[in-house]
């Protein structure tokens, strides 16, 4: 994010446009995880995978990605608490969160953006590309 | 019931509340009206008895002090019966007012014995009643939206995983070396996965709305940016298919707000728009049109798709009902949709129709009450609202 900020705007759209992004997926499914990392490294993404919230939280103190993508039921912490936990967090707060849930409930969507999520898109009713055109319009928001 | 509510009775309901609200007047309250009976019993005998005598027995000061008795008698005497029948129902009216308000810590019922006693007990009763039933809708309400945040989970992700799979072997993200034959398969198994994924859907809304008045959330709604979110979302899906959409507001104001539950009414406007979509023809228009008619809000979508055929047009807004023109597309669909749509208009109090002709479109219509007041009766218990 850093070097993002250094190279000035457009590097960073260089950067948005498939360059040297970090992500993390925190996605408790390991086939849905392994798909969306491959298509989003085909993007030339770079991504750090994680299978539940602790080892999710873990890798975004790690790697400070520039967008995190996030769904809500997870092993021992669930989406909603590595929301609230990034917030707490100064370093955290500013990191895009896009969630990637299979609930959509409005309740669970307002709870989620009253958290800091930026977008709450359910799985099934996206295809990975169109997933990558969303993640690609929150960098642009987000960086350029 | 809604539509009883809808119409002139509210105001009649308005006044009666204002009525009850004004403080009594003396000649109208149990008090007065106790007081005046007891001094015509007492003075008329008194009266009669003072005429008859010989005016030679009356003298003035006897005279007086018979009439300050009387008017003591009959104050002591209309205080006392007027307390003992209004101090109860003076409760009484306070514990409706704070039911009203939302209250429901209300006194058990007391000890008394008379009829008064008996109406007391009957109403702490009836409200106790009451409140078990709503505690249990609530309760009911809870565990279905738990179910549905299940559902959805275990449901939509093996889902989510063919429809990936599918869509990434499609478009060439795992191997650009697919035959005619294959591609083909793919194609219809993506088809197969996105039915599911509708149907799915489908029942997870069928299964909110139909759980009945305590599932809705009420509350102010800016319905311009609802409806126009409805149109931005589904623009992708539409474009894809060869379908251009359109978005009018004729005259409604950006900022209306009216009461509505604003995830049902995205629903029940998505689910319309989708169908103009989807059944529409290659390089078709879907156009939504909003505007105010008195009272009410109506959106119109119109489309230049396939159309509804006439036969089929009264079981259209039926469960799991599909138009034959319709299924012979091989388009996903569950027969659920209208259904969803017109439950949800409903519990708003207004109204969905439409208008077609096979092969030259159909525009759809609902309506959506602006004035508050509708409200106000939504939040009323069920049990109150049917008695009214």
């Amino acid at each position: 994010m850093e070097q993002a900020e250094k190279n000035g705007p457009l590097s960073v759209a260089r950067m948005v446009e498939n360059q040297s992004m970090h992500f993390v997926i925190v996605e408790d499914d390991a086939y849905l995880r392994s798909l969306l990392t491959q298509r989003l490294s085909r993007e030339g993404f770079l991504v750090v995978e994680a299978e539940n919230g602790k080892a999710g939280l873990k890798a975004i103190r790690e790697c400070a990605p520039h967008i995190v993508l996030l769904d809500i039921i997870l092993p021992d912490m669930d989406g909603y608490e590595v929301l609230e936990e990034m917030q707490k967090d100064k370093t955290l707060s500013g990191i895009p969160v896009i969630v990637l849930s299979n609930l959509g409930q409005k309740e669970e969507v307002d709870r989620a953006k009253a958290l800091g999520a930026k977008w709450f898109l359910i799985k099934a009713k996206y295809t990975p590309d169109e997933i990558v055109a969303y993640v690609k319009k929150v960098l642009s928001e987000a960086y350029i | 019931m809604y539509t009883r509510n809808m119409a002139s009775p509210q105001k009649t309901k308005k006044d009666s509340t204002k009525a009850s609200e004004q403080p009594i007047s003396f000649v109208h309250s149990l008090f007065g009206r106790l007081f005046l009976s007891s001094l015509i019993l007492t003075f008329v005998p008194v009266g009669v008895s003072l005429y008859v005598m010989p005016p030679a027995v009356l003298k003035p000061t006897p005279l007086l002090v018979l009439f300050f008795f009387i008017l003591l008698f009959a104050l002591s005497l209309s205080f006392i019966l007027s307390q003992s029948i209004a101090r109860p129902i003076a409760v009484l009216i306070d514990a409706l007012r704070r039911l009203k308000a939302g209250d429901y810590t209300i006194k058990a019922p007391t000890m008394r014995k008379d009829e008064i006693g008996r109406l007391e007990n009957f109403f702490y009763a009836t409200v106790g009643a009451f409140l078990e039933t709503q505690q249990r809708d609530t309760a009911l309400s809870e565990i279905k939206s738990q179910f549905v945040t299940v559902a959805a989970h275990q449901l939509r992700t093996p889902l989510s995983g063919m429809k990936w799979t599918l869509r990434l072997l499609l478009d060439g993200d795992i191997g650009s070396d697919l035959t005619e034959k294959q591609r083909e398969f793919l194609q219809h198994g993506y088809q197969t996965t996105e039915r599911m994924i509708r149907l799915v859907n489908d029942f997870l809304d069928i299964s909110r709305v139909e759980e009945g008045r305590f599932g809705f959330h009420f509350k102010k709604v800016r319905i311009v940016d609802v409806i126009k979110k409805v149109v931005a979302d589904i623009r992708l899906s539409a474009e894809a298919q060869g379908v251009s959409i359109a978005f009018q507001n004729t005259d409604v104001p950006e900022d209306l707000e009216i009461i509505a539950d604003e995830e049902r009414i995205y629903t029940a406007t998505t689910n319309i728009v989708d169908n103009a979509i989807r059944y529409n023809m290659k390089d078709g228009e879907a156009t939504v049109v909003i505007a105010l008619k008195d009272d009410m809000l109506e959106v119109r979508v119109a489309d230049t798709g396939i159309g509804i055929p006439a036969g089929e047009q009264p079981k259209i807004f039926s469960r799991f009902y599909r138009a034959s023109n319709a299924v012979r597309r091989q388009t996903e669909g569950s027969g659920l949709g209208l259904y969803i749509v017109r439950n949800i208009i409903r519990r708003h109090g207004g109204r969905v129709w439409f208008l077609s002709a096979g092969g030259k479109g159909t525009v759809f219509y609902f309506t959506l009450p602006v004035k508050e007041d509708f409200i106000r009766n939504q939040n009323l218990p069920s049990e109150f609202l049917e008695a009214a």
